[in-house]
């Protein structure tokens, strides 16, 4: 342990220099990171899941080894964290992925206070203490009304518009319709009506997306979470350039986003687990 | 385990096929749902009393759907729901359904067996505790209860059986808090997910031979090693109740690394913290011990701000880091007392985590409850 | 004329000239107060209440003038407050005597009423304009959608907006519903500790086989619960309830029974029938909360529609076609009215309702002299009041009385211990009655969570079945009066 320790802390880019891979296999997507010993991101690469999550994270992490330069040769430690994180064969270290998101987001974002994840299949709101510690945190329910595939389902489906299209399309919008239905299902049926009324496409688009975040930002507040700033948002909903727009009128408050923001999970755990290393090695405190 | 431990959850196991020969002998077997109907007074009625608080499945809960609303509480509809599916072994022998009735969920459950043909004795639970004269009412209920208890087996309860019976449940609870006590340890022997299976197996055997068991339990448990790491995060558990066979949650939580080492709950425990009066009239000491000198159950009004004294009480003394609350979906008083909670917990700074069950435990339910249990323990660990 | 939509929507109200004119300032504050923009209220003058409601009464618009009076002076509580009236609130279900008879004593001393169910019957039916006060409570902590009543979420949402002050007191029955006085104390601790409330609870445990009013400790727990709620009402309001504040109370009670009596009676009698059935259950909003404004305007408009529906009725006119089905439920849904409008739709006219049909039992004065005790036995008489299994039992009692052609029950789907009942009732009335019985899953005070598609074609469907039964049964007692007819009644084949 005291060698990668050595190797750990080397100089970045010196021959002892390590790598930590931090592998975050979600229900939708499989990202991974390679950071060195000082957390500098390497490389990182993002893949759609696969059926067969191990496969799914090998091919993320060989991805991301390839992106840095390096191979499995270099690595010191991998890391894994998502719902997938049991099902990576190789993995050394697993943890969740609220505190690996919470410090992934702390170390791409300095003093993040609240971070609003949206995935594919959950949602979570993080309250950050110091050091991307996590202070409180709440999650969806079962309702996929708060979540990325409540978005996808809806605009992609109906309106027929690729995913990448559909933030610009929402900005073009002045008069967003207002849904009422908190459910996925019904609010299909309310879009279709407002389709045969001829409504705009870029009216709807935005809406859906006010009704995601609406329905988000709430699972925050029944958990007494204060939405402080700087709020970060974080998952593919990030990617969407209206999104931002719509979490933002929300919260009457401005909401950052990432360059990458679906990184913070696996960069997260690989942090987490140098953070890890470094304190048993030097006999700080120790995590049972 | 040891022996006395693997014995109590045989003896339990067992119980329903021992009622069943006890009932072909002749006893009646006299289910009861709710811990404001008095064990002590069904035993002294030579009567076989039997919990009834299993759930935990998600089959039962839908089973039951044709008749009952989907928005009540699954424990509720478990409680019908597994008799309908022909997988409760021991309604089926009921002579007398006791059922106490403190909130609309049981009620419509209670009714809903009386379609199904059961009879079913209600004790009314009135939630105006303050009051003498709410008081009085669930006084008059037990009266009744006993005249019905008489009527049932032919023989008259005598006082001093009942306060014999009030001493064995008595010792039942000074045993369960000598066990809970080794939870205050900083590697406690045992934590919650054994405590409780200690507490639900303790209701399905003779008073007598629980008192054997849990001293065996209790004196090998002292001299135990720890079984959890000094540093393990430690849980207050709080809600409504865990059901027999609901141990999912618990077992993750402990397998995450955090320990259970005190609970806060309405039922499916043993009212353990506090004792009956021996002495004088039993059935006002039962009255007495049930209605007004505990804390009072979620129900009761005005309640919340003494109950949440009782927590912060539970968090000094056990040293607790986080509060886990556990809520049966759609149990709307509990759902906002967790939200009064959160927001007085919130102010002390200690963490809590909500998690929702409907007893859908399929493989999409379990990886996002896996998630917050192992998030909130890590996030406990790294914050000490 | 009207220049803006406020003025409009009074003219609607059937508010003139001078009276108009100087309602509108408070009118234009109210609306603010309670969320309602000058879109809302137009769309609302425009097209949803002429499509709800049928404003070519005018004992319909008076209907709603006294309904917009009541809400007008609710969003002035602050005010009354701040000026010394004593504020007595309440909820529902609950015997309204007590409550009027409080006003009564006290005049305009006191504020007596049920905030939430006003607002409720002025927002949701009126401008379907409930949602964002049920979304101020759940964004405020309180679960979201189906797992709380929303006429609660109104009650928190109003109190959050600061719309509604806290109460000098608060009387909550309770009863069978364990959710509703849980939010006193849920305000109490969370948002106003000055939110006081006595509670009037009833235990959960008649059983099968006993009726309510016949057991003597229920009925004596249930007086001396009245009892000692009420005289802390008094204590705290200063106002001492005498003998003739109750029975003026009882007076007024009974003399606007009779009345909607008539008026209920005619309609349901009618063929074809003149008014919908949403109506009826807006004119019995006087049994359900008191209005601080007094009954007086509710009344005045009650008397109105009643001579109009008799004219109707002598000139054989409707709103529905004649021999249309008619429909029973358990009370037709107070706050949506859009629910009647699916069944008019499709040409089944709703009347009968299992609450403003008395059973023989409920037509038994009580027996004793003292007052609570007689308030005791006429709740354990009322819906709401009973064990299971009697309600059950009378609904059966009034459905062979109204002999409906068909029942639905349901839209209790988030107030719990009623929504069961119905779930469980439904199969029992059908077998005993042989009256179709749909149960739908919905709810009466949130619509948000419902297709309105859905419910429109599950509403259609029903109103398919009911007319193809009828029509089936119109055509057996043809052919068993002339067995020779040669061509059966279109749509009586294939019946069910």
């Amino acid at each position: 342990m005291s060698d990668a320790l050595d190797s750990a802390t080397a100089a970045p880019g010196s021959t002892g220099a390590a790598l930590f891979a931090g592998v975050d296999i979600g229900s939708t997507t499989t990202k991974a990171v390679v950071v060195d010993g000082a957390g500098t991101v390497l490389g990182f690469t993002i893949i759609d899941t696969k059926h067969d999550r191990d496969e799914s994270g090998e091919e993320a992490l060989a991805g991301a080894l390839a992106s840095a330069g390096k191979t499995d040769a270099d690595l010191t430690l991998v890391a894994s964290t998502g719902y997938g994180r049991r099902s990576f064969k190789r993995t050394q270290k697993v943890l969740p992925e609220i505190v690996c998101h919470a410090r992934g987001t702390e170390h791409l974002h300095p003093g993040v206070k609240t971070i609003i994840d949206v995935g594919g299949q959950d949602s979570k709101i993080i309250a950050v203490g110091d050091y991307g510690t996590v202070e409180m945190f709440e999650m969806n329910d079962r309702c996929a009304a708060g979540t990325g595939r409540f978005f996808e389902v809806l605009s992609r489906r109906l309106l027929s518009v690729p995913m990448e299209e559909l933030g610009p399309l929402a900005l073009r919008s002045t008069k967003p319709v207002f849904l009422s239905s908190v459910c996925t299902v019904f609010a299909e049926s309310e879009i279709i009506s407002h389709l045969s009324a001829g409504t705009p496409a870029e009216d709807i688009a935005l809406g859906i997306l006010e009704s995601m975040a609406k329905r988000v930002v709430s699972i925050g507040r029944q958990a007494h979470i204060d939405y402080r700033q700087p709020v970060v948002l974080t998952g593919g909903i990030a990617l969407n350039v209206a999104a931002a727009r719509a979490f933002a009128d929300q919260l009457g408050m401005d909401v950052v986003l990432l360059e990458n923001p679906q990184m913070p999970a696996a960069l997260g755990v690989a942090l987490i687990a140098l953070d890890d290393l470094v304190a048993e090695a030097s006999a700080g405190p120790t995590y049972p | 385990m040891d022996d006395a431990t693997r014995e109590l959850a045989q003896l339990a196991t067992d119980r329903p096929a021992v009622l069943r020969d006890l009932k072909a002998a002749g006893k009646k077997i006299v289910p009861y749902i709710g811990h404001f109907v008095p064990e002590p007074l069904l035993y002294a009625a030579g009567v076989e009393p039997y919990l009834i608080c299993r759930g935990g499945e998600p089959e039962p809960p839908e089973a039951v759907l044709d008749d009952m609303l989907r928005f009540l509480n699954p424990l509720a509809r478990s409680m019908a729901g597994f008799h309908l599916m022909g997988l409760d072994p021991v309604l089926p022998l009921a002579d007398l359904i006791v059922a106490s009735q403190p909130e609309c969920h049981t009620q419509r459950m209670a009714e809903y067996l009386e379609l199904q043909g059961f009879p079913v004795f209600k004790v009314g639970i009135p939630p105006n505790w303050d009051r003498a004269y709410a008081g009085e009412y669930y006084f008059t209920e037990l009266e009744q209860l006993k005249a019905k208890l008489e009527e049932l087996t032919g023989k008259p309860i005598a006082d001093e059986a009942v306060r014999e019976y009030i001493g064995y449940f008595n010792q039942i609870n000074a045993l369960l808090r000598r066990i809970d006590a080794l939870r205050k340890k900083d590697a406690p022997p045992l934590g919650g997910y054994d405590f409780i299976h200690l507490n639900h197996q303790s209701f399905f055997v003779e008073p007598q031979v629980a008192i054997e068991k849990l001293t065996a339990i209790a004196d090998s448990l002292e001299g135990a090693p720890g079984k959890f790491a000094a540093k393990s995060p430690r849980i207050l558990l709080a809600g409504h109740a865990v059901a027999v066979g609901d141990y999912l949650m618990m077992k993750g939580l402990e397998d995450a690394g955090a320990v259970i080492v005190t609970e806060m709950m309405d039922e499916g425990m043993q009212w353990y913290r506090w004792d009956t009066a021996v002495e004088g009239d039993p059935l006002r000491n039962l009255w007495r011990a049930k209605y007004l000198d505990k804390v009072p159950v979620n129900i009761f009004q005005p309640a919340w701000k003494v109950r949440f004294e009782h927590m912060k009480e539970l968090i000094a003394d056990y040293r607790v880091d986080g509060v886990v609350w556990y809520q049966l979906m759609y149990d709307e008083i509990y759902d906002m007392e967790c939200t009064v909670v959160t927001k007085w917990l919130r102010e002390m700074k200690v963490p809590l985590l909500k998690l929702e069950t409907s007893y859908e435990y399929s493989r999409e339910a379990t990886g996002p409850l896996n998630t917050k249990i192992e998030s909130f323990v890590e996030s406990l660990r790294r914050g000490r | 004329m009207a220049n803006t939509a406020y003025e409009a929507f009074l003219e609607l109200g059937d508010f003139h000239g001078k009276e108009r004119q100087e309602l509108l300032p408070r009118w234009i504050e109210a609306a603010t107060r309670l969320g309602l923009t000058e879109k809302d209220v137009e769309y609302a003058v425009n097209e949803f209440i002429p499509e709800m409601w049928d404003l070519q009464y005018l004992g319909i618009r008076k209907m709603i003038g006294a309904m917009t009076l009541e809400a007008i002076d609710h969003a002035h509580l602050k005010e009354h407050k701040a000026n010394g009236v004593k504020l007595v609130y309440g909820i529902i279900p609950a015997i309204l005597t007590p409550y009027q008879a409080v006003k009564k004593a006290g005049g305009d001393k006191v504020f007596v009423s049920f905030p939430d169910m006003c607002i409720m019957n002025f927002l949701q039916p009126l401008f379907h304009k409930g949602a964002p006060l049920f979304e101020l409570a759940e964004t405020s902590g309180l679960t979201y959608g189906c797992r709380h009543c929303a006429l609660n979420k109104l009650r928190i949402g109003l109190r959050l907006r600061d719309v509604v002050p806290a109460p000098h007191v608060q009387w909550s029955f309770g009863l069978v519903c364990d959710e509703a006085t849980k939010v006193d104390e849920y305000i109490n601790c969370l948002y106003d500790d000055e939110w006081f409330a006595v509670i009037t609870r009833m235990p959960h445990d008649t059983m099968m086989g006993e009726v309510d009013d016949e057991i003597p400790e229920r009925v004596a727990y249930l007086a001396n619960a009245f009892r000692d709620a009420y005289e802390e009402v008094q204590r705290v309001t200063g106002v001492t309830v005498k003998e003739e504040h109750i029975a003026g109370a009882l007076d007024d009670f009974q003399r606007y029974l009779m009345k909607t009596d008539v008026l209920i009676r005619a309609v349901a009698d009618a063929d074809p029938q003149p008014l919908r059935g949403s109506a009826l259950v807006n004119f019995c909003h006087p049994f359900s909360m008191p209005f601080n404004t007094g009954i007086e305007h509710m009344e005045d408009a009650l008397d109105t529609m009643i001579e109009e529906v008799k004219a109707e009725v002598a000139a054989g006119r409707g709103i529905y076609p004649k021999g249309a089905p008619k429909v029973g439920s358990y009370f037709v849904p107070y706050a949506v009215p859009w629910v009647d409008k699916v069944f008019m739709d499709n040409g089944v006219a709703t009347a009968s309702s299992l609450t403003m049909i008395a059973s023989d039992k409920q037509l038994i004065p009580p027996s004793g002299n003292d007052l609570y005790q007689n308030i005791a036995e006429q709740w354990l008489r009322m819906v709401f009041g009973m064990g299971c299994h009697v309600e059950i039992d009378t609904w059966i009692e009034k459905v062979n009385r109204a002999k409906p052609d068909a029942l639905f029950m349901g839209f209790f789907d988030y107030d719990r211990w009623l929504g069961q009942m119905h779930k469980m009732g439904a199969r029992a009335v059908e077998k005993a009655t042989g009256v179709p019985t749909f149960y739908i899953e919905a709810d009466f005070f949130d619509d948000r969570d419902y297709s309105r598609e859905a419910l429109r074609t599950r509403i259609e469907s029903i109103s398919q079945v009911i007319k193809m039964r009828q029509a089936a049964k119109a055509n057996a007692a043809l052919r068993a009066a002339a067995p020779a007819v040669a061509a059966p009644i279109a749509g009586a084949e294939g019946t069910a």
